[in-house]
């Protein structure tokens, strides 16, 4: 008994004096601000290295330099609303997490009772949620492989084992958590949520987790004053002690308690929404104006119809019968639209679309209002009934015409281009025409490109016109024109040096293989004439050597680039090329045999003489049979 | 004889560096997205584990994009490998309420008819990569709930997946950070860290950047296209057609976007889907990618170009 005694009191001092496990405890995100992110872990190794996700060759090292086993590190610089990666020294895992977003930014985060942590990570790795909610109080051990990677809270706050062993947490009746445009207050008790309401900042939107008694006892008159311009109120209440929605002050209240349930939370400055999971089941928390925009139905079905303006005539009762209407400015927007893309009357659009800018500034469809009123200000106010003609011939009558009709439509714009020489819309009505012209007749259509350059060499696209020109040039074949014009076109248009530059490269190129086809022809037909001359040989032997060369390979060939047919871009090259190759192997031997007998006494000289013909024959051969059949291959040579 | 013998070595010598190098060189600069699909032959090597639909399913779109990029297309072929590939669009088409079992073969015909031919091929190719994202987000949501033999599988699935649109990755790695292997090799690294995966956190870390990185794609991808749309749409003297194309090209590759941005943030979602369908409006490449970044968790910073 004595000696058992021993035993167990030497084992347990042999554990007391054990070392620490080497491996460091699995990390928790403690806290992310938009520049840091807060991590802790137990272990002796004291440093840690993080990079942006993605960019493990951007790796920062951070170390705590506190002498004990519970550490806890800031990684500095980081960009807003980003997601790093991050790694104890010395540990093999990896761990991801998300920098705090902008004030400006949509957030989401997940909230959930009763779900595996399995689920919540593969809710993780899809929708990188700013953070996690439990509606119910979590014990410590918990969701520990979450906690790397997003901050996992409870009713009662975060839930971290580190924090939980820091004094004085639960002192406060509730917390919030501010991520992007949220602040999210979670408490039982109305004095504490009732501050929220009261100290809220613009531009922000109030979440609240709380009960529904509590809920109900709140004042959001202090809501009001931070109403968006699109009456939208920037709150609202998730109730986790029940399944009711319900509405008050202008305030949703939508009930939360659901068991083995989880909710993805999307909030941004003009919407909220609370989506089930895995069902999909939406409910909105805040009316969207986004989704409720356009929301005269009657009007876009007219348009829908044609009927443009009877729509036209609907927008403006819309407009008049709901004035202060968030809706406004969409209907503003539809009615220059119809003007300009349906009615081409770019007056009336460009009156609406001013109309728009001036008094909704704010509004999202301002920008697309603006660059239209800057494409009509590049013309003379007089200029636009011809403009009105051009853009519906462009987009409209083009587009249908059948192809003679198209013509005409060309001759028609390049007659209006002549009369308005000295008009801002001449160059542009020229441009088009040539662009049109550069399929169906090249030469006109760099005669007219040239004419644009040489007519209006202050335009904007005269040097468009030069490079145009150019590429016209090249489709075309004719390489030595293009060269030409590519140099000229490098002078006018230096911004595009390095296209210019590459197609030059490719004119070069082009006519070194029309040039090559010289020497190779010669070749062939030299060999060709000669064999046909030398009176020996051609027996018929030969041939049916030759023959059965050609069918055997023409076979094995065409058997061998079936197996890699996707690299040919057509059946017919890929049969082309493995008979012609085929036919020139079995053909050299045979025509070049009696030429090297003819002309050499000794065997070795033959063979020799024989060799270098072959070679000659079949590469000048090869390269004809490759530059008639598909070109593009002889860059397997470097041509 | 023997002279054949040597020059059918020398044939298949040459015909066999013309399939490591690029097969097809277009006449003048090339269109990035007729590129897109094209692979070398190493890619086309599906992952042994993989069960055979999906495998299949890969080969399938590399070839169909291979083939139409080709300059005389051969429609029996087309049609052969997109009914290799139907049974698995179908099945993501009920699973995630897509159409593209309908779309697909439609734009087929278009091709066929000769009816906007440039504007469907975009809409077949990045019909069949929205369908190989699709695939690729399931098997990772899959992936963090499976243990063991289950997670393995999952995994080389992924790999067989991800060979299907590592063109777009490689292709973006020559558009945007000029020619400097970035994308690809992230993806590679990504992939292999799944592999390598001990723990439930380091699966769900290396799943996250590999879907990060996904995004990060099809993001530039977007952005890429909204230049194009800003310089064919925008100028004072467009090209409708080209503009036709690119705005078709930046539509196709936001559907594959669209419902993660939706999802965070419905405002971006709301002013991009204007951007690129309206007539009228010519996107803002920074006020677009400012809003995808604020929308899928990037900087700035991280999509500039």
């Amino acid at each position: 008994m004595t000696r058992l005694r021993a035993s167990l009191f030497l084992i347990l001092a042999l554990c007391a004096c054990a070392e620490p496990p080497a491996t460091p405890s699995t990390p928790e995100l403690i806290e992310a601000s938009q520049d840091q992110l807060t991590i802790a872990w137990e272990g002796q190794a004291s440093e840690l290295e993080y990079w942006p996700l993605g960019k493990t060759d951007a790796v920062s090292l951070v170390s705590d330099e506190a002498d004990t086993r519970a550490h806890e590190v800031r990684m500095g610089g980081l960009e807003p609303g980003s997601l790093y990666s991050y790694r104890i020294r010395g540990a093999k895992e990896v761990y991801n997490a998300q920098t705090k977003p902008l004030a400006s930014s949509a957030v989401s985060f997940v909230l959930f009772d009763g779900v595996s942590q399995n689920e919540l990570l593969r809710q993780l790795v899809s929708d990188s949620p700013g953070f996690m909610m439990s509606l119910s109080a979590l014990s410590r051990t918990s969701f520990d492989e979450l906690r790397p990677f997003v901050a996992v809270y409870d009713p009662g706050g975060n839930t971290a084992a580190y924090l939980r062993r820091q004094p004085g947490r639960g002192g406060e009746s509730g917390y919030r958590i501010d991520w992007g445009c949220l602040v999210l207050a979670v408490s039982d008790d109305p004095a504490y949520l009732q501050k929220q309401i009261d100290s809220l900042t613009s531009g922000y939107t109030l979440g609240l987790l709380t009960t529904e008694e509590s809920a109900d006892s709140l004042d959001f008159g202090p809501l009001q004053k931070h109403l968006s311009a699109s009456s939208i109120a920037p709150g609202f209440v998730l109730l986790r002690d029940t399944d009711k929605t319900k509405e008050r002050g202008g305030v949703r209240f939508v009930g939360v308690k659901a068991p083995n349930t989880r909710y993805n939370v999307l909030v941004d400055p003009e919407f909220a929404s609370l989506t089930e999971l895995p069902a999909g089941i939406q409910t909105d928390l805040r009316p969207a104006p986004l989704s409720t925009k356009r929301t005269c139905a009657e009007c876009r079905k007219l348009a829908d119809k044609g009927a443009y303006r009877a729509s036209v005539a609907a927008y403006l009762a819309f407009i008049e019968s709901n004035a202060e209407s968030h809706l406004v400015d969409d209907a503003y927007f539809e009615v220059a639209n119809i003007y300009d893309e349906k009615l081409f009357e770019f007056v009336e659009a460009t009156a609406w679309y001013d109309a728009l800018v001036n008094t909704y500034p704010k509004s999202g469809l301002t920008p697309f209002a603006k660059e239209r009123l800057k494409y009509f200000r590049g013309f003379e106010a007089a200029e636009l009934p011809a403009l009105e003609e051009f853009e519906k011939i462009r987009r409209v009558s083009f587009l249908a015409a059948s192809e003679s009709a198209q013509d005409e439509l060309i001759e028609q714009v390049l007659r209006r281009s002549d009369e308005a020489r000295n008009s801002t819309l001449s160059p542009v009505m020229l441009y088009w025409a040539a662009n049109q012209l550069r399929q169906k007749d090249a030469t006109r259509a760099v005669a007219l490109f040239r004419k644009l350059a040489a007519q209006y060499p202050d335009d904007e696209q005269a040097g468009e016109a030069v490079y145009a020109a150019a590429e016209t040039l090249y489709e075309s074949r004719e390489y030595a024109l293009a060269r030409e014009s590519y140099r000229f076109a490098l002078a006018v248009t230096p911004v595009r040096k390095n296209t210019i530059l590459a197609q030059i490269q490719r004119c070069d190129r082009n006519l070194r293989r029309r040039f090559l086809v010289w020497p190779t022809s010669i070749v062939v037909l030299g060999v060709l004439g000669t064999s046909s001359a030398c009176r020996r040989g051609h027996s018929r032997k030969h041939w049916k050597k030759s023959a059965a060369v050609f069918l055997g390979m023409s076979l094995l060939l065409a058997i061998w680039a079936w197996t890699i047919r996707e690299q040919f871009p057509s059946d017919t090259v890929l049969a082309s090329l493995a008979i012609g190759s085929a036919a020139i192997a079995g053909a050299a031997p045979s025509i070049v045999g009696p030429i090297a007998e003819a002309a050499f006494r000794t065997t070795a000289m033959r063979v020799a003489a024989a060799g270098l013909l072959v070679s000659l024959f079949s590469l000048s051969g090869l390269y004809l049979l490759i530059w008639t059949t598909f070109e593009h291959y002889l860059m397997v040579f470097g041509l | 004889m023997r002279y054949g013998i040597c020059f059918l070595m020398a044939a298949m010598l040459v015909l066999s560096s013309s399939c490591k190098g690029p097969a097809q060189e277009p006449t003048k600069p090339p269109e990035p997205v007729q590129r897109e699909t094209a692979v070398d032959a190493s890619s086309q090597r599906p992952a042994p584990e993989a069960p055979p639909i999906l495998v299949q399913y890969a080969d399938a779109v590399l070839s169909i994009g291979n083939l139409l990029q080709a300059q005389a297309l051969s429609f029996p072929d087309i049609e052969e490998k997109y009914a290799v590939a139907r049974p698995h669009i179908e099945g993501i088409d009920s699973l995630h309420q897509t159409s593209y079992a309908k779309e697909i073969p439609t734009a087929l015909a278009s091709i066929k008819a000769g009816e906007s031919a440039e504007v469907n091929n975009h809409i077949v190719t990045k019909g069949l990569q929205h369908v190989t994202v699709l695939t690729i987000q399931g098997l990772l949501d899959k992936l963090i709930a499976a243990d063991g033999e289950d997670a393995k599988k999952l995994i080389a699935d992924i790999k067989t997946a991800y060979t299907a649109i590592e063109p777009t990755f490689k292709r973006r790695d020559e558009t945007v950070y000029a020619g400097k292997p970035t994308l690809a090799p992230a993806a590679e690294a990504a992939l292999a860290a799944l592999e390598s995966a001990q723990t439930k956190p380091a699966l769900a870390s290396a799943a996250m950047e590999f879907s990060t990185l996904l995004s990060k794609t099809y993001v530039l991808s977007i952005l890429f296209e909204m230049k194009g749309i800003e310089e064919f749409c925008g100028s004072k003297t467009p090209d409708p057609a080209q503009c036709a194309v690119k705005r078709t090209e930046a539509g196709m590759y936001y559907r594959i976007m669209q419902p993660a941005v939706a999802k965070k943030d419905k405002k971006a979602d709301a002013a991009i889907d204007k951007m690129i369908h309206s007539e009228h409006a010519v996107p803002k490449y920074a006020s677009a990618r400012d809003h995808l970044a604020k929308a899928l968790t990037f900087t700035a910073k991280d999509l500039t170009f």
